[in-house]
Order: structure tokens, then sequence, then C-alpha cells
């Protein structure tokens, strides 16, 4: 029996139970044109994400990332808080106007105060997928030289892919292991990169513009690496417990990172 | 939750760009979803998808505004549909182009079904939780909204 469309839609959306997926199944096994308009569901997704995966690339404006850490009963007020789009306006302003004498005072700090970045393409090294940094179903991922690192390099020790320092590597509260990095592509980047066991890849739930490492050529053990206080927060706010030691991580990396 | 929140802001701010184009509109939308969230943050349950939880705060803000833009008459901020239209534009960009307009003829309960569905990835249970309706209403405008757009878009599914 064909499916109705309802059905096939909660099967392109990953909703229907283990029967009535191989029901499904078989359809499209048998009819071409239950697959084909399986294949139409699956595309439509795809385009959707397509077009506004770009917006996850983009720099996220100061006044968010403030509002983010600053709003909330403490006081609403103070923070500058906005109830509709017309006070926003206004609100935005009045900020700009008043934040023009912060703004120089705030490129001597920009190394410490490197907010979250979460990438243009640009800095990352031109087009999605050339980089270290790419989209994928809406979650950023680790790429290239970056990857490799994430998954083969030990903490501490530039070199090995010469652009990436892993400055430490912990287990999560969920089990997971992350590591936190700084990179350099055309621009120093930071962030923090999180296992994801289904394909082997590394997660990006925190990209920060800034960070650096100083400590020299191969074999320099433990250089010293700055991190941007939103990937610190991160670390602070995901760890179980301590950081791995050296001998922890080097059965970490030597089992492929999975969680035992 | 503050460390969670700043983590989601890139996809709250990609959910709020499917609401509205215009996106001062739509950072605006992030802000004040975000200052209402951590506002109220005792009324998030625990175990519950945070990033559900905040969509529906944004989408709620901008049902508000677009509440009181109808009561002040209707004076929308223009769209930026046609900013990045430059020579130089490729057919990824006009692609592009096409499917966030071919979204924003959509309903507006249609277009939040499709965004939290098929682009931010919440389940059927959680997306209805975050519009506040039951699961059948929100898999029917879910469908209705994907028939629409697979109507407005198809004729140019043959080049891509």
């Amino acid at each position: 029996m064909k499916p109705d469309d309802e059905t096939l839609m909660a099967y392109a959306d990953g909703e229907l139970d283990a029967e009535d997926r191989a029901e499904v199944e078989a359809a499209i096994a048998q009819d071409p044109e239950v697959a084909a308009a399986v294949k139409r569901h699956g595309a439509l997704r795809d385009r959707l994400r397509a077009a506004f995966d770009d917006v996850l690339l983009e720099p996220v404006p100061d006044r968010l990332i403030q509002a983010a850490r600053t709003a909330g009963p403490a006081g609403p007020a103070a923070s500058g808080a906005v109830s509709d789009l017309a006070q926003a306006r206004i609100a935005k302003t009045e900020r700009a106007a008043r934040r023009w004498g912060a703004r120089e005072w705030g490129a001597m700090a920009a190394s410490v105060v490197a907010g979250i970045l979460v990438a243009r393409m640009a800095p990352f090294g031109g087009k999605a997928g050339a980089g270290l940094v790419a989209s994928s179903n809406g979650e950023l991922v680790a790429r290239g030289a970056l990857a490799r690192a994430l998954t083969e390099q030990p903490s501490g020790q530039p070199g090995v892919h010469a652009d990436v320092m892993v400055t430490l590597s912990f287990r999560a509260k969920n089990g997971e292991y992350c590591r936190a990095f700084v990179a350099r592509d055309t621009r120093a980047f930071s962030g923090l990169a999180c296992r994801d066991e289904d394909d082997d890849g590394w997660r990006l739930p925190v990209l920060a513009e800034g960070g650096q490492w100083t400590g020299g050529p191969n074999g320099y053990r433990m250089a010293a690496a700055e991190l941007p206080h939103s990937v610190i927060a991160t670390v602070e706010a995901t760890i179980d417990g301590e950081a791995l030691d050296p001998e922890a991580e080097r059965q970490a990396l030597a089992t492929g990172w999975r969680p035992q | 939750m503050r460390t969670e929140v700043v983590a989601l802001l890139p996809r709250l701010r990609r959910f709020a760009r499917t609401l509205t184009r215009n996106a001062h509109d739509a950072d605006d939308l992030v802000q004040i979803a975000v200052e209402r969230a951590l506002t109220r943050h005792e009324q998030w349950r625990p175990g519950s998808r945070l990033d559900g939880w905040l969509f529906g705060i944004l989408r709620n803000a901008w049902i508000d505004e677009l509440r009181a833009r109808g009561r002040r008459g209707a004076i929308f901020a223009p769209e930026e549909a046609g900013e990045h239209v430059g020579e130089a534009a490729m057919d990824t960009e006009i692609e592009m182009l096409a499917v966030q307009a071919a979204l924003a003829q959509l309903p507006e309960e249609q277009r939040s079904a499709v965004a939290m569905v098929l682009i931010e990835g919440l389940s059927y249970k959680e997306a209805a939780e975050a519009m506040d309706v039951p699961i059948g209403t929100l898999t029917s405008r879910l469908a209705r909204g994907r028939e629409a757009l697979q109507v407005i878009l198809e004729p140019r599914s043959g080049e891509t």
C-alpha cells in the first residue's frame, strides 16, 4: 500500500518508529513515485538550510553577546533591555552614540576581549569547505588540518599541524571528549571542539576571534597559550572535573577519542 | 545558562532571519528574546531543549511585533533581499535568495513550523511545544508550508 504524504514527510523528518519506517522503505523500494516524493522532501530541506546557513558564519554583533551575558532579573533596565523593535532601534542608536569613546579604548584591549566570532568564512581561509571550519547540518565542524590536529595532536605541542595548537583536553559532563584549541589562518581564532561520535568528526560549539600561543618550534613542551574568555567560559561550564593529564590524553588519542 | 545562550546566538540569528529578512529587525528580535529568556529563566524546564524554548520566545516577540505594526499602520522595515545581488551574483546566491523569498511568502505559522523543523532540526514534539500548539496542528502547518514551497520553487528544481 502506498503511504500517504504525511507519512512520507514524517519519514523524511525522522519521526517514524522502526515499524512504520520499514513500511515506507519497502514502498520506496517498490514504487519510484514514492521514492521521488521522499527525495523531494529531502531536497527541499537541503535547499532551505543552504539558504540560511550563511547566517551561522556571520560575526555575532557585540550587543547580542552583551545581552546574553548581562541581561536578567538583576537589572534589565541597566543593561539596556528592550521590549519591542521600535524601542530596540532607539536604544541601539543611543548605545552607538555612547560607544564612540569606548571604541578606541576597546581596540587596544582587543586581544583580551575578543568576542565570539562564529565566523565569516573569509577569516578562515576562503570558501566553505576549503578552510579549517565548515558548516554541516546547522553546526560548525572542524575540517582539514584543524580536524587532523584535534584527532592526532597532543596538547601543548604546536607543530604536527603547524597552524594549530591544542591547549587542553577534557571530558564534558555529557561524557564526550572536548578539546580547546588556538589556530592560525589568515587570522588567529580559538574555539572548543567536541568529538562527534557518529561521524568521527569534531563539532565546534564555540568559536572566537583571537587567542595566541607562544612557544617555539617543535619540541618545546607545553608552550603557553591564551584563550579568549568566551572559550574559557564554555570550558568551565562544560568540563566534568579536571582536564585530562598527559597519560589520560595519550590513552584518548590512542583510542580515537571514543568515550570509554 | 548564559554560556549556553551565547553559544546559541548564531542559531537564534538564523531562526530570526527566517521570520524577517530584515537583518536589523532579526537581531533586535534575538536581543529581545535573549533578554526575556534570561529574565524568566526559571520558566525553562530543565531536560527540555533550550534552543526550542528560545525559538518559542523569539517567535512570540515577532508575533507581538507584527500585531504592533498592524496597530501602527503597518510600517514595515524594508526588506534587504536585493542587497547581495551585485554584478557578480552567482548562481548559488540567486538560489539562496529564491529560497528565502519563497519562505517569506508563507504565512507566519507555516514559516515558523518549516524553520523550526526543517532548518533548525527540532522534532515535531519540540516544535509543537515551542509554538504552543498540539502536534497535529504543527504537522499540518508543516505539510502546508512544504507544499507551498514546492509549488513556488518547483520550476527551479530541474536546474539544481
